[in-house]
């Protein structure tokens, strides 16, 4: 398993923890790690992933069988649950909440497309059961998932747990037969109403849910995503670095000895302009009878200093910047041409 | 090392400028070149030391020509 992917799937298990209204459920359903790693390993697909990585834009369009497994999980025991796409207007169902909070959509959260590519899990894609009760506890939602190709979600959606209670509940129209104190949702208060369904699937209610959670907290999203910017290494071109070397170490050794030799010049008459500018300027308060005479002879010795400095000063640059940029200019080349980057 | 090659440049074109104002100096107030150079011969015998690297040279050169053609 990828390093990122396990990362991810570390985080969606956290926050299932973070986010769980009752604990108890929540280790219920996953009944052990051994369990739970035995279901990421059926729903992780390798190559699936290898693809992801080569060609990062199918990540926009695709969500991993693993993510969709713990998000599974995380739709029966969380109480801030992703918003379902709009319902159909009806008379007797109230809207949902304005704050209602909504882990996967753009809007709540929006993500720089330039730098992540973000799985986007759909929200409807799992049925939301009604109430914590009555979720089954023996059989973990995921089982279909494990029998079936990774990722197929229609298999996943009819088999779901929230499946059996999309029949038990009652539709809006059935409601009104049925006792006031059994009525689930079109009883309760719209800010009781923790998750918007369509209407003809579910009545949801999650008061105790909403209670916890009144608004909704900021949930990272970046945990979801994925970062498929590929890792790369320098890999050798093993006989092109060969014969570089032989090509440029001889090439090299042979400029650098032409340099030296201007070099060593520069440094010689550098030395003796400025052994003869100090001479003379020595010279200049050594005998001479009019200030006038002094002032001559010192401004020679001046400028023959000052001409001395700039000799210096060029064997300081044929040392450090033609030398030394003549050998950075080499390995700068010789890692151009005879390295490469490759995926890891 | 640009910046090194601006910073020496500005002390030199200082260096230059400061001695081209004294020999201006010295030459407005009655300066001489020739008793500048008696003074220095007197002291420091210039015109000994300049027949003595003549003649070396002088040799050298002719040691050198008679070098290359002994080795044709």
């Amino acid at each position: 398993m990828v390093e990122e992917d396990r990362q991810t799937a570390l985080a969606m298990y956290n926050r299932l923890f973070d986010d769980a209204e009752d604990e108890q459920l929540l280790l219920n359903l996953l009944e052990s790690p051994t369990r739970q790693a035995v279901l990421i390993a059926r729903a992780y697909d390798p190559k699936e992933r290898k693809k992801l990585a080569e060609s990062p834009n199918q990540g926009e369009e695709h969500t991993p069988g693993f993510v969709l497994a713990i998000d599974r999980l995380y739709q029966q025991v969380a109480p801030k649950r992703p918003a379902a796409p709009e319902p159909e207007p009806l008379e007797e169902e109230p809207a949902p909440a304005v704050n209602q909070f909504s882990l996967f959509e753009d809007d709540a959260h929006p993500i720089d497309d330039s730098e992540y590519v973000p799985f986007r899990i759909e929200a409807d894609a799992v049925p939301i059961p009604e109430s914590v009760e009555e979720l089954p506890v023996e059989e973990s939602p995921a089982r279909p998932e494990e029998e079936a190709a990774p990722a197929p979600e229609e298999p996943a959606r009819e088999e779901s747990p929230a499946q059996p209670e999309e029949e038990a509940a009652p539709a809006p129209e059935e409601l009104p037969e049925m006792p006031e104190e059994e009525q689930p949702a079109p009883a309760e208060p719209a800010e009781e109403r923790s998750v918007p369904a369509p209407a003809e699937e579910l009545p949801l209610t999650l008061p105790d849910a909403q209670e916890s959670a009144p608004e909704a907290a900021p949930v990272p999203t970046q945990e979801l995503d994925l970062d498929y910017i590929p890792e790369t290494k320098r890999k050798a071109k093993v006989f092109l670095l060969i014969l570089y070397v032989l090509l440029a170490v001889p090439v090299t050794l042979a400029a650098i000895v032409l340099l030296l030799i201007p070099t060593v010049l520069v440094l010689a008459l550098s030395l003796l302009v400025i052994v003869a500018g100090s001479a003379v300027l020595v010279a200049a308060f050594s005998g001479f009878p009019k200030l006038a005479d002094i002032l001559i002879v010192v401004g020679t010795a001046v400028i023959v200093l000052a001409l001395g400095l700039l000799l210096l000063w060029l064997f300081v640059w044929f040392i450090g910047g033609a030398i030394g940029g003549l050998i950075r200019n080499v390995l700068e080349l010789g890692r151009k041409w005879c390295y490469e980057e490759v995926p890891v | 090392m640009s910046k090194g090659w601006r910073i020496i440049g500005a002390i030199v074109l200082v260096l230059v400028l400061l001695g081209a104002i004294c020999i201006g100096v010295g030459f407005m107030t009655g300066g001489d070149v020739a008793g500048i150079y008696s003074t220095l011969n007197t002291r420091y015998n210039l015109t000994g030391y300049w027949e003595q690297y003549s003649q070396w040279a002088i040799t050298s050169f002719n040691e050198i020509v008679k070098g290359v053609r002994g080795l044709w």
